[in-house]
């Protein structure tokens, strides 16, 4: 029997039972055995005591989302599992360890056992008290690394990084603890065989979206961050807070939103390539200075790591509904950019070319990334080095009078920074003149909006504003974090006999009508997939683009994922 | 000899907080007692949260609003900005208030309190209280400007501030209450001056007197019964009233759970959290250090000060905090022995 090209696991347990602690080694370890994986959490929004899970997709290749259908789910304890049941489908062919001590399995694993899932309990809490300083999660860690085939040397030198610092006894009681899990593991059939690794001489990165998005911001030549904090972006601003400061940067925690966006842009003007971090309430708090950083044409990058919404929804889990105030959310006429990473491993590229076109365009820049892609870790190749490092047209040389917002050629004017002989002028939110002073008149009103709208229009953005994949009569549109799971679906498909085409904007705003067009060209039929309740993204797609006649719209609001299968289940109930 | 006897005879020992110092009931006088050992004990905040253990917040929270809610005959309406105390009181599928109860968002719960005592004023409903509460991420940093306006206009609400020094909710972000030197995440101890800069501080009671507004006053969760007057001596009063609680944190200060009453205490004992009440502008009582401790007694116990003791940089930074409480012993009269201890 073939083996498969990637396994999905399950690991859950009321919060404190480390879970997630678990996860994180699994991955390690999956990692250092030469597999692929990612390892996205589902968690409530107590401090402690409420549910966690760790949800990985061990693979033989890099993977961007996690499946339909768990292979394996293992529950350290029951006590809150219900909470999740939605979020973890199980099959007939599911293998779920439990412990009986761990209270009543809830409806949906009943349910599975019912079609022909296999139950199996291992005492682990029991177990674990019979040891010294044992504990049930690190048995779970062992049964499961059993299980997936991970070489037991593999987990004992990763806890003796993870906990050396610790001491001897800490090693050896979390050593025990794993060794006790493989044991109870070792007459268990898990009833899949996940394939050897492949070989791979590169060097391998295990990194979050979030760590990704700040490592892009820097790179990009961010030099300067204020940001306020708020779940689910937090991380970026403490990956920031000693890496900035190690890079001769400044990160500066603000007493709110206002604030940290407003310090950007002082930041900014003052010269600094300059960022925050958000969540979607605080992008709502930060739409009137974005319309400052518009009309005074003042470069700045906010990265907002969408949750539920709206008002504070779920700030631990993931939707794609900020799509409407990213877009049309500011007041007047305000052209802006709005991007969106579509994997973990594009959250650097994203935000790097983010930081680049802001400073080239002098305009103020969203990245729409979200809580699947910024609290995800996945192991992956190193990625490529990229080349966009943000650049402002500076004046420096200055004939008077020095006209800040001069009108003609590629509408970006030169900026003079503070200080620069000659280069005195007003940043202005009001309407402005060519020299930034305030005025009322309808013709320089309409002249400086023409100037934001053109410079923009105007730019070439490359290959890069879309991923475009495949060919064929039916394309899948999709963006954001579920570009990865319809990229999977379009394979099978492929695999199929079915031609689909994978069209996914990176740039949503401003749109390329051309561009665009020329993707769906030939294409009859265009399934759009999205993670909204009223289906944001089709309504702009159909505001700005024209799409054939045939349309379906497969969306659904957080926190349910929508995953591979289930994009290739409607490609095909249609193509056929 | 009956057994009705024996129990009426028999008087049980509960403790309670008086002043800095932990008492038996045969040392307090019957109107001293707290009254949280009662069986008919008002129950705004109950069972079935999910506070860490040891958590001051919770166990402040439940003496200030079980307080609010007698004093008002149990006429209460809370608003509740998003933090810690409004995480951990609505844990799905469970809430733990037995009250009319609003989550505001983050920075307005003292708007949203002032538009509830509005609606109670055009309804003609003024015997039902309003109080708002918040942590000091919510108080001190985004939820100021509404809490100036709410004192300015002298609205008939009580705010209280559960200060746990930092955002906790989120996972230890500094706040503009947070301590200088101490560790968060994002105030990594690293550099010349590790943790939290030392800013020249923001002192909100302070400006809450400033305001002028009727009633101001800190408290502590290691002296309940002095927090239960105070939230009863605001609630007889009308118009805007500021309550800022000190509330140690376990999990943010990396302290011991069973700690949080005894750091309390030492924060009061070292002149870190000044004991005052103030009236109208006018600072009008002051708890009196007992037994004066230095800042080290209070910072040694907590993993967030812990690198202060091991580099030359530390050390300059505890003097630093030291200056700090003698100030504030200073300016609040809190010691009558200067100098007694060094």
């Amino acid at each position: 029997m073939g083996g498969r090209t990637s396994i999905s696991v399950a690991i859950v347990g009321s919060g404190g039972a480390g879970t997630l602690t678990a996860g994180g080694l699994l991955l390690e370890a999956a990692n250092a055995a030469g597999w692929y994986g990612i390892l996205t959490r589902s968690v409530g929004p107590q401090i402690r005591g409420g549910e966690a899970a760790a949800l990985l997709r061990i693979a033989t290749e890099p993977v961007d989302c996690i499946a339909d259908r768990y292979d394996l789910l293992v529950a350290i304890d029951w006590l809150n599992a219900h909470r999740f049941d939605a979020e973890i489908t199980l099959a007939p062919t599911t293998l779920v360890i439990g412990d009986p001590r761990g209270g009543d399995a809830p409806p949906s694993v009943t349910a599975a056992m019912a079609a022909g899932a296999r139950l199996i309990d291992i005492p682990m809490k029991e177990m674990a008290k019979a040891m010294p300083n044992g504990r049930a999660n690190m048995i779970a860690l062992g049964v499961t690394a059993k299980l997936l085939g991970i070489d037991r040397n593999v987990l004992s030198d990763l806890l003796r990084a993870r906990f050396g610092a610790k001491g001897k006894a800490a090693v050896e009681a979390n050593r025990i603890a794993v060794d006790a899990g493989y044991g109870a593991a070792a007459q268990i059939d898990l009833g899949a065989r996940l394939d050897k690794p492949k070989k791979s001489t590169s060097k391998r990165w295990l990194i979050s979206g979030n760590e990704a998005t700040a490592l892009g911001a820097v790179r990009g030549g961010i030099r300067f961050a204020a940001a306020y904090p708020i779940t689910p972006a937090t991380e970026i601003l403490e990956w920031l807070a000693p890496n900035l400061q190690q890079l001769g940067g400044t990160l500066l925690q603000a007493e709110d939103e206002l604030a940290s966006i407003n310090m950007i842009i002082g930041a900014s003007f003052g010269g600094v390539p300059a960022l925050t971090a958000t969540s979607g309430p605080g992008l709502s708090l930060m739409i009137e200075a974005l319309g400052l950083a518009t009309a005074a044409e003042i470069p700045i990058v906010v990265i907002d790591v969408m949750r539920g919404g709206p008002s504070t929804g779920i700030p631990t889990k993931s939707e794609q509904a900020d799509l409407n105030v990213a877009i049309h959310g500011l007041h007047g006429d305000a052209p802006h950019l709005v991007l969106a990473p579509q994997s973990v491993a594009d959250c650097l590229f994203t935000t790097q070319w983010t930081v680049f076109l802001a400073e080239a365009l002098q305009v103020p820049a969203i990245v729409l990334s979200d809580q699947f892609m910024g609290q995800a870790r996945v192991a992956i190749e190193r990625p490529a080095d990229v080349a966009f490092i943000g650049r402002r047209l500076t004046a420096t040389e200055i004939a008077a009078p020095y006209k800040r917002y001069a009108l003609g050629g590629a509408s970006v004017s030169p900026i003079a920074i503070p200080g620069t002989l000659g280069g005195q002028y007003t940043a202005e939110g009001l309407t402005h003149t060519e020299r930034g002073v305030p005025t009322s008149g309808a013709a320089d009103h309409r002249a400086q909006l023409d100037k934001r709208r053109d410079k923009l229009d105007r730019f070439d953005y490359g290959n890069h504003w879309a991923t475009i994949e495949g060919d064929g009569e039916i394309a899948v549109v999709v963006w954001g974090s579920l570009t990865g799971a319809a990229r999977e679906a379009v394979t099978q498909a492929h695999a199929d006999g079915a031609n689909v085409k994978l069209v996914a904007p990176r740039l949503l705003w401003p749109v390329r009508p051309e561009q665009f067009a020329a993707a769906l060209k030939g294409v009859k039929r265009v399934l759009v997939v999205e993670q909204t309740h009223s289906a944001q993204f089709h309504r702009y797609l159909r505001a700005h683009y024209d799409l054939p006649k045939d349309v379906h719209v497969l969306h659904r609001p957080g926190p349910l994922t929508i995953g591979p299968a289930e994009i290739h289940r409607a490609i095909m109930d249609w193509s056929s | 000899m009956t057994n009705g006897t024996t129990s009426a005879a028999i008087q049980k020992l509960h403790f309670y907080q008086k002043g800095t110092f932990t008492v038996g009931n045969r040392l307090v006088s019957e109107a001293d007692r707290s009254v949280q050992a009662s069986i008919d004990r008002s129950n705004a905040l109950t069972c079935g949260h999910r506070a860490c253990q040891g958590c001051g917040e919770a166990l402040g929270a439940r003496y200030a609003l079980d307080a609010a809610l007698r004093a008002a005959g149990g006429n209460l309406i809370a608003v509740n900005a998003t933090g810690c105390l409004e995480v951990f009181t609505t844990p799905y599928p469970e809430t733990s208030w037995q009250i009319p109860w609003i989550h505001s968002l983050f920075g307005n719960a003292a708007a949203v309190a002032t538009g509830v005592a509005a609606a109670m004023r055009v309804k003609g409903r003024p015997e039902i209280r309003v109080v708002a509460q918040g942590g000091d991420g919510g108080t001190t940093d985004i939820g100021f400007g509404c809490l100036s306006g709410m004192f300015e206009r002298n609205d008939d609400v009580l705010y209280i501030c559960y200060d746990n020094e930092a955002y906790m909710n989120t996972g230890v972000q500094r706040s503009s209450a947070t301590p200088p030197a101490a560790r968060t995440a994002t105030t990594p101890a690293v550099g010349p001056q590790p943790g939290n800069v030392f800013g020249t501080g923001k002192s909100v009671p302070k400006i809450a007197v400033a305001h002028g507004i009727p009633f101001v006053a800190t408290a502590t969760v290691a002296d309940l019964h002095d927090l239960e007057r105070k939230v009863v001596k605001a609630m007889g009063i009308h118009g805007a009233r500021y309550l800022h609680i000190h509330v140690p944190c376990p999990l943010g200060w990396g302290s011991a759970s069973q700690d949080t009453i005894r750091l309390a205490q030492l924060a009061v004992e070292c002149g870190m959290f000044p004991v005052f009440e103030a009236e109208h502008g006018v600072v009008t009582g002051r708890r009196k250090i007992r037994r004066r401790v230095p800042v080290e007694d209070y910072l040694k116990p907590q993993r967030r000060f812990a690198h202060l003791f091991t580099t030359e940089e530390g050390r300059k930074c505890i003097s630093q905090l030291q200056a700090m409480a003698d100030r504030n012993i200073a300016e609040y009269r809190l010691f009558d022995w200067e100098g007694d201890v060094e």
